[in-house]
């Protein structure tokens, strides 16, 4: 292919492009819409994960033990739990310990000194002694509490995981993809349909043209050349136009998750992660879209 | 240069286009095809230009057997012919300039080429005056004039007209098939499907004449309507 060849092919693209405005307009909106679809629900979708990821190696797993356990049982139990896989870190908390994280927790929340409640469970404390383990990410979740059950007659009185939140979590993240693939299927589908027109009559337009070309010998590629291009264009364009919406638009979305989920103490995605998958994905399925268009459109409409 | 033997159209709706016909075309000859409205011209044409295929026989024309060519080879084949129709096919948007231009910037022929080609055969058809006016600016010989320019600016061997004096008066027409007729000279094999009486009576060119898709008459110097 020439450079010759290259710039007619684009230029005639763009001359039909304009020539159809309306039509044009038309598919790039549809299918901007589409996109932008998919780019919102990335948004939410991808910090969901991470925030899902981030609560398996913050909050832990808690394994509360049976009071009458010997040191050296303890000892063998923890690198029982350790040598679980994707377990990654253990920590052993004592009753006093535990009786000291939580005296500290009320005082926190009261801002109370002097005497509590709490003041003399020191001799009679209630809290059993426990471990609290970190995993690598909640998709283990289940896999680890089924290994810490069959360890139970070693000394577990009980498991406690924060899973509720996770599954919370989880569950709005399925709504969302399903919600958000059946939006993005039917508007892919109208913005096919309207690009697919949008070529024919493109096509219709050039007829003498397409006819000429026909005999005087030009081959297949160069006369559906032009429309494919027109097909990546609109794609493009397509693509280019959410990015450019949704780009500015990232922190607002953020921090909306933040009190509509009332999390806290989560990292997020960068801008750069994001917006490095976005427009990669927005850009293949926009010129997908398009070209798949144009080319079901040509070969109905030209034959050339 | 056009060999064909025993060639048959059968349309889809079982119409004749062609019945079985044989006939051989040599290197620069001038060949009127001539015959009543749904005689098979036009059908012989546009399996020339390898648009539609005999149904049956076989049919040589550059030296390439059409029923072997594969649809990637038919735009190369195409280049080795130039067509002219009765309605012209010009551009409206695009200058008589641009038009002729335009048959060999689709070849991917250089800049270079382009502009020494384009003027030479613009003024071969004696249109050099009007090369930037545009087709709705021009009489109907100058359009036809145009679009032989366009068929003949990638300088190929054989010349096919489906009637091209079709809509022009018969003055006009003459000066289209004395064009034709010195493209001919030039050694370019010219076949013209024609209606036009006058003409082939006083050309004294070869004349085939198909009725029902059939050749009924093929003589050297002929006239429209010799009696068998
Ligand atoms: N696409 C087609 N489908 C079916 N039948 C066709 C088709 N094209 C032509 N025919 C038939 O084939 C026969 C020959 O037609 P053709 O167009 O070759 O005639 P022609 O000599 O060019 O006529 P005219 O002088 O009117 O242009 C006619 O009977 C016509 O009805
Ligand atoms: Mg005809």
């Amino acid at each position: 292919m020439s450079f010759r060849f290259f710039i007619y092919i684009v230029s005639e693209a763009v001359r039909s492009l304009i020539k159809n405005r309306i039509m044009t307009i038309a598919s790039v909106l549809t299918l901007g819409l589409c996109l932008f679809i998919v780019s919102m629900s990335f948004m939410l979708a991808a910090n969901l994960d991470y925030m899902l990821f981030q609560m398996g190696s913050r909050m832990g797993i808690s394994v509360y033990l049976r009071a009458d356990l010997s040191e050296f049982s303890r000892h063998a139990l923890e690198s029982e739990i350790l040598a679980i896989p994707h377990v990654t870190n253990v920590e052993y908390v004592s009753a006093e310990d535990a009786l000291g994280r939580f005296r500290d927790q009320l005082s926190d929340n009261t801002s109370q000194n002097g005497p509590t409640v709490l003041d003399g469970l020191e001799n009679d404390n209630p809290l059993p002694a426990s471990f609290v383990l970190n995993i690598e990410s909640v998709n283990y979740w289940d896999f680890v509490e089924n290994e810490l059950n069959k360890l139970k007659d070693q000394g577990i009185e009980n498991v406690a995981l924060g899973k509720q939140a996770a599954n919370y979590l989880n569950t709005l993240n399925n709504v969302l993809r399903v919600v958000s693939l059946v939006i993005i299927l039917g508007l892919g589908v109208i913005s096919m349909v309207i690009i697919f027109n949008t070529i024919r009559l493109a096509v219709n337009g050039r007829k003498t043209e397409i006819n000429i070309m026909k005999y005087v010998g030009a081959t297949d590629a160069f006369i559906r050349g032009p429309f494919i291009i027109e097909g990546v264009l609109i794609g493009v364009i397509g693509a280019g136009i959410p990015l450019l919406i949704s780009y500015p638009m990232y922190d607002p979305v953020l921090s909306l998750l933040v009190r509509v989920l009332l999390v806290r103490g989560f990292e997020f995605r960068s801008h750069v992660y994001i917006f490095s998958v976005l427009i990669t994905l927005c850009l293949v399925l926009g010129i997908t879209i398009g070209v798949a268009s144009s080319i079901t459109s040509i070969r109905r409409h030209l034959k050339v | 240069m056009i060999v064909a033997e025993n060639i048959t159209k059968t349309y889809e709706n079982g119409a004749k286009g062609l019945d079985s016909v044989t006939l051989r075309i040599n290197q620069g000859e001038f060949v009127f095809v001539v015959g009543s409205s749904g005689s098979g011209k036009t059908t012989f044409v546009r399996m020339l230009l390898k648009e539609i295929e005999p149904t049956e026989g076989t049919l040589i024309v550059n030296g390439e057997n059409l029923c072997a060519l594969t649809p990637k080879q038919i735009p190369f084949y195409r280049r080795r012919m130039g067509v002219v129709f009765q309605d012209f096919r010009l551009l409206s948007n695009k200058t008589v300039y641009e038009n002729v231009a335009f048959a060999m910037q689709i070849l991917g022929a250089p800049s270079r080429d382009i502009r020494r080609n384009v003027p030479s055969v613009l003024a071969l058809v004696g249109l050099q005056r009007k090369a930037k006016a545009f087709p709705n600016q021009l009489s109907g010989g100058e359009q036809q004039r145009t679009s032989l320019a366009r068929a003949i600016v990638n300088k190929p061997p054989l010349l096919l007209a489906d009637e091209p004096t079709g809509n022009l008066d018969p003055d006009t027409a003459w000066e289209i098939v004395s064009l034709l007729d010195d493209i001919n000279g030039r050694g370019t094999t010219v076949v013209v499907a024609t209606h036009a009486k006058d003409i082939v009576d006083q050309m004294k060119k070869r004349v085939i004449t198909l009725r029902n898709g059939v050749i009924v008459r093929d003589i050297e110097k002929g006239g429209y309507s010799d009696e068998l």
